[in-house]
């Protein structure tokens, strides 16, 4: 009970959320979406290409955060655990959470230029 | 909680959510409301269960009332940054619904996060190590089953 309350807690903050990000459905509503809105073939194309390679990067980085999210359970249950133990692991996952951020934020102006403006705008208009 | 995490689900199957999703969720890496056992169940009895296990565990009626105050402390922690949290996925969903939005303006909510998640994380250990000081190492192993 009460490690279940701490695990949870610290893996939400750890970025164990993921599993709602990433679920197969969530990615097709998604391209489904990007499909609709951009009218072209051709920059629907490219656009799923970067899609793709977004996604991809993103599930790299839930691996890294399922393995992250073992060694905390193992710290949160061992009673000779320090907080260095913690830190370092919280920075681990910190630098590989920067590194896919970095990625992804490269590949919004490529995703950006194959999407127009007023489709982009379609876009979010559709879901009001 | 768990209203919150079913309506979040339902906003999810809208297809405008799906396609901030994409983009904002990917960025946003964990500012999204997990299901947790801990959200599923309602605060009383998770309190209640909470204080049960606890004394089982710990028969020094102190001792184990400081772990169970330390524990209701977590919880409501956790409430006053999930708020917070949920304000800074409405910024990142505006960023990315600027079509104009520049690498600066998705960094600077990123940032944000990053800033309150390390602060939770930092509360976390502090109440954690809090509770372990107030157990022996058997104690602590059979509260962590």
């Amino acid at each position: 009970m009460l490690w279940a309350a701490l695990f949870v807690y610290l893996a939400f903050w750890l970025g164990g959320s993921s599993e709602i990000l990433f679920e197969p459905w969530v990615i097709k509503e998604s391209k489904h979406q990007f499909k609709e809105v951009i009218q072209d073939k051709d920059r629907s194309k490219k656009a799923m290409k970067i899609l793709d390679e977004m996604i991809h990067d993103a599930k790299n980085f839930t691996k890294d955060l399922l393995k992250a999210e073992k060694k905390l359970e193992k710290l949160v249950k061992d009673y000779r655990s320090n907080r260095e133990d913690f830190n370092q692991l919280f920075s681990e996952i910190q630098g590989k959470r920067e590194a896919s951020t970095v990625k992804v934020l490269d590949r919004i102006p490529d995703l950006k230029s194959n999407i127009l403006r007023e489709e982009w705008a379609k876009a979010f208009e559709e879901g009001k | 909680m768990k209203a919150t995490t079913l309506e979040l689900k339902g906003k999810i199957m809208t297809r405008t959510t799906s396609f901030l999703l994409l983009l904002g969720m990917i960025l946003f890496l964990a500012a999204c409301p997990s299901k947790t056992k801990v959200q599923e169940g309602d605060a009383t009895t998770l309190r209640a269960k909470w204080t049960k296990e606890v004394s089982k565990v710990i028969k020094d009626p102190e001792r184990a009332e400081k772990v169970i105050d330390l524990g209701a402390q977590v919880e409501t922690k956790n409430r006053i940054l999930y708020e917070e949290i949920n304000r800074l996925k409405r910024e990142m969903r505006n960023v990315n619904r600027n079509y104009d939005s520049r690498r600066e303006d998705y960094e600077r909510a990123l940032g944000e996060f990053t800033d309150k998640k390390n602060e939770a994380l930092r509360q976390y250990l502090d109440s954690l190590f809090a509770m372990r000081q107030q157990t022996t190492p058997k104690e602590w192993k059979a509260l962590m089953k």
